[in-house]
């Protein structure tokens, strides 16, 4: 079982400089979460999933970094996997999250988000973040914003069927127990 | 010339001369009770004279005889001469007279008024019975010429005995007796034609052989005074008669058939459990991630 999370020296401020350095010495940007919250809205939803994407991107080469590695972070425990997943959510200022089983589908569950106004947002950064950790094709899914953000991790057709249940009315628990069944 | 003629042109003179001498006309004498008006065309018997025997008939009284009162009922009377008591002389076809309107006395009630009927007095005996009213008319028959026809007429039915009479079983009335007509029936519309007759066949079972018995054996009799003898050789195997079951015909109704357990049925432990079912669990995060998509 995978210890805490040292996070130490993720993010350093260089006052002199008035620049923001992220863990891989990438520059950062403090931005209140009105100003974000309203670019997202505001954007395309392609330039919004894109942005997700990249945002995610950025937490999931944390998970790797510190994992050790990508094949680390497949080998080891999916609580370990979570814990990595949510600290870096916890450093970017983003919430919280845990993680479910339905079955054999992964669900993702985004908690204490300031951007859960914007739960399509998360899901790209969540895509993203796995995306870039464990180098797999998938796609993510936002479920209902009951309570928190719900992900699904699933494969592009199987993101397709539940997406056109979910618009067609059905709850996303039905969506996931047809999923399970192999319903068309 | 026939003799005849000389007889009749010497009663021709004969009626002429009487009917030309002065007559007391009955209606006059006798008051009638009721005024009438109009003489009904009713033959009148021919009067025979009282010297001669002769048939004469009445002439028409002159007008002033005549009596009409107001026409309150109308009714017809015929007058005629008083009846002689003489015999009757036979009279042939040829003497005959024809009657017709002018010997019908009409009383004209302008010409004389017609006294009040008195109640007290005895009613005239001059006066002829009424005819009978129109519903009621029948017809009258025709003297015999004939005694054979007298005696054809004579023969009718008896008059019924006195006593109790039998109901008949179906009551006839005749209209003319009970004076009821039927009303007049609107035509009628003519029946329509008949349909042909449809000629039905008749249902009959078709002719069933009987059927041949299998152990049937025609055997020849010997002649008349020779005893029978069995057969030679061995005697054929006696076989029991076959019984073929006829199939049953196909119920049209179906009822179940229900058969109730009659002991109850109780067990402490019906499910006994010899393994457990261990759900899939990926180990690491690889196989949950292949797991989820390969949905």
């Amino acid at each position: 079982m995978a210890s805490t999370v040292d996070v130490s020296g993720s993010v350093r401020f260089d006052l002199p400089s008035g620049t923001v350095r992220l863990a891989d010495d990438e520059q950062g940007l403090v931005v209140p979460v009105a100003v974000l919250s309203a670019l997202v809205k505001a954007v395309p939803a392609d330039a919004r999933a894109q942005v997700g994407r990249d945002l995610g991107a950025h937490l999931g080469r944390g998970m790797v970094r510190r994992a050790g590695s990508g094949r680390a972070l497949l080998d080891g425990g999916a609580e370990e996997a979570v814990t990595l997943l949510a600290a870096e959510l916890a450093v970017a200022g983003l919430g919280t999250c845990n993680l479910e089983r339905w079955g054999k589908a992964l669900v993702f569950h985004v908690d204490d988000s300031p951007l859960a106004g914007a739960g399509d947002f998360l899901a790209h950064v969540v895509e993203g973040a796995l995306a870039a950790a464990t180098t797999r094709s998938l796609a993510c899914t936002m479920l209902g914003g009951d309570r928190g953000v719900r992900v699904l991790v699933s494969s592009e057709g199987a993101a397709a069927r539940v997406r056109a249940w979910l618009e067609q009315g059905t709850s996303y628990g039905d969506a996931l127990l047809r999923l399970q069944t192999g319903g068309g | 010339m026939s003799p005849r003629i000389p007889k009749l042109e010497a009663l021709l003179a004969r009626i002429q001369q009487n009917a030309a001498a002065p007559r007391v006309h009955a209606a006059v004498a006798a008051p009638a009770p009721e005024p009438i008006a109009i003489e009904e065309p009713a033959p009148t018997a021919p009067a025979v004279d009282d010297v001669s025997g002769r048939v004469t008939a009445t002439p028409p009284p002159p007008a002033e005889a005549r009596e009409v009162e107001a026409p309150l009922e109308s009714r017809a009377r015929l007058v005629a001469a008083p009846r002689a008591e003489a015999e009757v002389e036979e009279i042939e076809a040829e003497e005959v007279l024809e009657l017709d309107e002018r010997h019908i006395v009409q009383e004209d009630a302008s010409a004389e008024p017609a006294p009040q009927p008195d109640l007290a007095a005895p009613p005239a005996q001059a006066e002829e019975p009424e005819a009978p009213p129109p519903s009621s008319r029948r017809p009258i028959a025709e003297p015999a010429e004939t005694p054979q026809e007298a005696q054809i007429q004579v023969a009718h039915t008896p008059p019924p005995e006195s006593g109790k009479q039998v109901a008949a079983e179906a009551l006839s009335f005749d209209d003319d007796f009970t004076g009821v007509r039927e009303a007049a029936q609107p035509p009628r519309a003519p029946a329509p034609a008949p349909e042909p007759s449809i000629q039905l066949q008749s249902l009959r079972m078709p002719a069933v052989k009987p059927p041949v018995a299998p152990d049937e054996m025609e055997a020849e009799l010997p002649p008349a005074g020779e005893e029978t003898r069995p057969p030679p050789g061995p005697l054929p195997e006696m076989r029991a008669p076959r019984i073929e079951s006829v199939p049953k015909p196909e119920p049209t109704q179906v009822s179940a058939e229900v058969t109730r357990p009659t002991r109850p049925v109780a067990a402490a432990q019906v499910a006994e459990l010899t393994g457990t079912v261990k759900p899939e669990s990926p180990r690491t995060f690889g196989e949950l991630l292949d797991l989820t998509l390969s949905l």
